[in-house]
C-alpha cells in the first residue's frame, strides 16, 4: 500500500470513528442501524410497533390463492385507511384476536419443503404490538384445509382456549390452552362443522342434518353434546358459514341462502331457536335480491345491527359478490338502510365502535374500500396482497 | 367398467356412486349421504357424489356450454368443477400437469354434452403436489353446500389420500354414460 493510500485510509477511519460517536447513544436505544455505518447526519433506524388494540383496526387475511402457501394477514388502520403492518401465515390459514387484544392467533399449516415434505399444523401466537411470534403450538391431528372459513377457528370469550376445526375425516375440534401454551386434545363433533365459542367452556357447531349442537367441556375435555334438531333446512335452504355472530350477546343469526334469518340464542346449554324472519320482502325476492359473497355478513354489537351483502341473482349464486349492503335492526327485524357499494364486494365487516366503519373487500384488483356509517366512501386501500378474503375487527 | 381408482376402497364408492347417479334421484342420494355422514362420523368421505347437475338442457350451465375449448370455464364437462382448470396448466380435462399427482379420490358429477344431448358421468379429481396453477379460475356454485356438509362443498382441498395436500388444479375426466 502506498503512503498516499495509507493516509487516505486513516482519514476514512477517522471520519468513520467520528461518525460513530453520536450513534452510540442511539444504539443504546436499540437503533437497528450498525453504528459503523452511520454519518453525523444519519437518523436513527428503528422497528415500529403497533399501538394498543383499538376499535378501528382491521385485520385482512389474504389467502393468496395463486400461491396459497404464502397466506398472510395485513393490519390496517381503518381510521386512516392505511397499512400498519403484515405478518406471514401458512396454507389456508385462520386468524383470531385475543379478547384482551394483547395477542393475535393464527391457525397455520406448513410443509417442510414449501409444497412438499412433512406437513405440520400449528396454532401460532403473536404479540399484538410487535407482531413477533411468542409461541408455536403443534396441532398433532392437523386442521381442515379449506379456502378459509372464518368460523373454523375461534377463541373462548375468556381467552383461555383456542379451538380449531378438523376433518381428517373424523370431524373434531382441536383444543389449545392459550394460557398454558399447550395442545390439550380433540373433542369429537360427529357430522358437524364450524365453531362459535359462546362461553369459557362451551361452543356451538352446525350440523349436516340441519341440527345445531352445543358442546360443553371441562378441563380434561370431557364433553357433553346437546343437539337440537331441525334448526334449519340443510337440504333445501342451507345457512351460510359466514352467518352473523354476536358473541357478546351469545346470539347467532343464521342466514340461509334464500335470505331467511334464523336467530339462535346460545346463552344456555342448548341452542334456542327464535322466530325466523327474512332479509327480503316478497317483491324483493321476486326481483332476485338475495344474500351472497364470502364473508357476506357481520354484526355490529353496540347497535344490534346486522350487515349483509346483497345482490340480484338466481338460485346458486350464493358466492356472487354483493352490490349493496343492507343493514337491519335485529330486534325490530326491520331494514334500516341500504349502502350502495361503488364496487361489488366479496366480504364485509363493521368496526365495533359507536359510529362504525364499513369495510369491504372489493372485486377485481385487491382493494379494501371503507365506507362511513352513512354510506359515503371514506378511504380506499389498494394493492393489498393477492386475494384478501376474510376480515376481522377487535371486539367483534 | 374401468375404474378411476385402483384402490379397492375407492372403487367400491366409485361404483356405488355410478350406480347411484343413474338410479337415485339427486335429493334422495344427497339425503342418504348426509345421513351416512352423520352416522359414521364422516367416514368414509371419498370419493364424493357431488350433487349432480341438472339432467335437462334447460340447466343454466348446459345452455351456454361448449365442447371445443377445455381451457374455458363453460367447457361442457366443467358443470360441477371448481378451481383452476388443468387444461390451462399443462394438463387437460383428464390429464394432470407434469410434476403433479392425481388425488386418488374424486367426486362424480353428471354433465350434458350439448353435441349429442346425452348426460355423461364426470370424475372431478384434483391434481396435487405443487403450488396453485393460478390460471383459468372457474367458480362453480351449482349444488355447492356449506362445509358442514363436506361431501357437497367445493372449497375443501380435495387432495385427501394424495402424497401431498397441496392443490394445483382441477381435472374432469369422462368416466361413462349416465343413461
Amino acid at each position: 500500500m502506498s503512503s498516499g493510500l495509507r493516509a487516505l485510509g486513516w482519514v476514512a477511519f477517522s471520519l468513520c470513528a467520528l461518525s460513530t460517536l453520536p450513534s452510540i447513544a442511539i444504539a443504546q436505544e436499540k437503533d437497528d442501524l450498525d453504528a459503523g455505518a452511520k454519518l453525523e447526519v444519519a437518523e436513527s433506524h428503528v422497528t415500529a410497533k403497533l399501538s394498543a388494540m383499538h376499535a378501528r383496526r382491521l385485520f385482512v387475511l389474504d389467502t393468496a390463492f395463486p400461491a396459497a402457501e404464502a397466506g398472510k394477514t395485513y393490519v390496517v388502520d381503518g381510521e386512516q385507511g392505511t397499512l400498519e403492518g403484515m405478518f406471514s401465515q401458512g396454507y389456508w390459514s385462520n386468524f383470531a384476536i385475543a379478547p384482551d387484544g394483547t395477542e393475535i392467533y393464527g391457525a397455520d399449516t406448513y410443509f417442510e419443503k414449501h409444497t412438499r415434505g412433512t406437513r405440520k399444523d400449528y396454532l401460532v401466537i403473536r404479540d399484538a404490538s410487535t407482531l413477533n411470534v411468542l409461541d408455536d403450538i403443534l396441532l398433532p391431528n392437523g386442521r381442515l384445509l379449506i379456502v378459509t372459513k372464518k368460523y373454523n377457528f375461534g377463541v373462548t370469550p375468556d381467552g383461555r382456549y383456542g379451538l380449531s376445526y378438523n376433518l381428517a375425516p373424523r370431524t373434531s375440534v382441536s383444543v389449545v390452552d392459550l394460557k398454558l401454551r399447550k395442545y390439550v386434545g380433540e373433542i369429537d363433533i360427529p357430522g358437524c362443522g364450524l365453531i362459535f365459542p359462546q362461553s369459557p367452556n362451551q361452543f356451538t357447531t352446525l350440523c349436516a342434518d340441519g341440527s345445531v349442537a352445543t358442546v360443553t367441556f371441562d378441563e380434561k375435555l370431557k364433553a357433553s353434546i346437546e343437539r337440537v334438531k331441525k334448526i334449519f333446512d340443510a337440504e333445501n335452504d342451507p345457512v351460510f358459514e359466514h352467518s352473523a355472530w354476536d358473541k357478546h350477546h351469545q346470539m347467532l343469526y343464521l342466514i340461509a341462502y334464500s335470505g331467511r334469518v334464523v336467530p339462535l340464542d346460545l346463552s344456555g346449554a342448548i341452542a334456542k331457536k327464535q322466530a325466523p324472519w327474512s332479509l327480503t320482502s316478497d317483491s324483493e325476492r321476486q326481483s332476485g335480491w338475495r344474500p351472497g359473497g364470502w364473508q357476506l355478513s357481520h354484526f355490529h354489537g353496540p347497535s344490534q345491527q346486522l350487515y349483509v351483502l346483497m345482490h340480484r341473482g338466481h338460485e346458486w349464486t350464493h358466492k356472487d359478490s354483493g352490490t349493496e349492503v343492507w343493514v337491519y335492526d335485529v330486534q325490530a327485524q326491520k331494514r334500516l338502510r341500504k349502502v350502495k357499494l361503488i364496487k361489488p364486494a366479496q366480504s364485509v365487516a363493521v368496526s365495533q365502535d359507536d359510529s362504525p366503519l364499513l369495510y369491504t373487500i372489493a372485486d377485481g384488483a385487491p382493494e379494501i374500500i371503507t365506507y362511513n356509517a352513512s354510506g359515503a366512501v371514506r378511504s380506499r386501500l389498494n394493492n393489498l396482497g393477492f386475494t384478501p378474503q376474510v376480515l376481522t375487527v377487535p371486539g367483534e | 367398467m374401468k375404474f378411476v381408482s385402483k384402490n379397492v376402497f375407492d372403487c367400491f364408492f366409485e361404483s356405488s356412486s355410478r350406480w347411484s347417479a343413474q338410479r337415485i334421484s339427486r335429493r334422495s342420494m344427497v339425503a342418504t349421504l348426509g345421513r351416512m355422514m352423520v352416522a359414521t362420523v364422516a367416514l368414509p368421505l371419498l370419493p364424493v357424489y357431488r350433487r349432480a347437475q341438472a339432467a335437462e338442457l334447460s340447466s343454466r350451465f348446459a345452455r351456454t356450454a361448449q365442447t371445443k375449448d377445455p381451457a374455458q370455464c363453460n367447457y361442457w364437462r366443467y358443470c360441477a368443477s371448481d378451481g383452476y382448470l388443468c387444461a390451462c396448466c399443462g394438463g387437460g380435462p383428464s390429464t394432470c400437469p407434469p410434476g403433479t399427482t392425481p388425488s386418488p379420490t374424486s367426486w362424480i358429477g353428471s354433465c350434458i354434452n350439448p353435441d349429442d344431448r346425452k348426460t355423461y358421468l364426470i370424475a372431478y379429481r384434483d391434481c396435487c403436489g405443487t403450488d396453485s396453477c393460478g390460471r383459468c379460475a372457474c367458480l362453480g356454485q351449482e349444488g355447492d353446500m356449506p362445509s358442514y356438509r363436506p361431501q357437497l362443498n367445493n372449497d375443501i382441498i380435495w387432495c385427501f389420500g394424495s402424497s401431498s395436500m397441496v392443490y394445483h388444479c382441477s381435472s374432469a375426466a369422462l368416466v361413462g354414460l349416465a343413461n
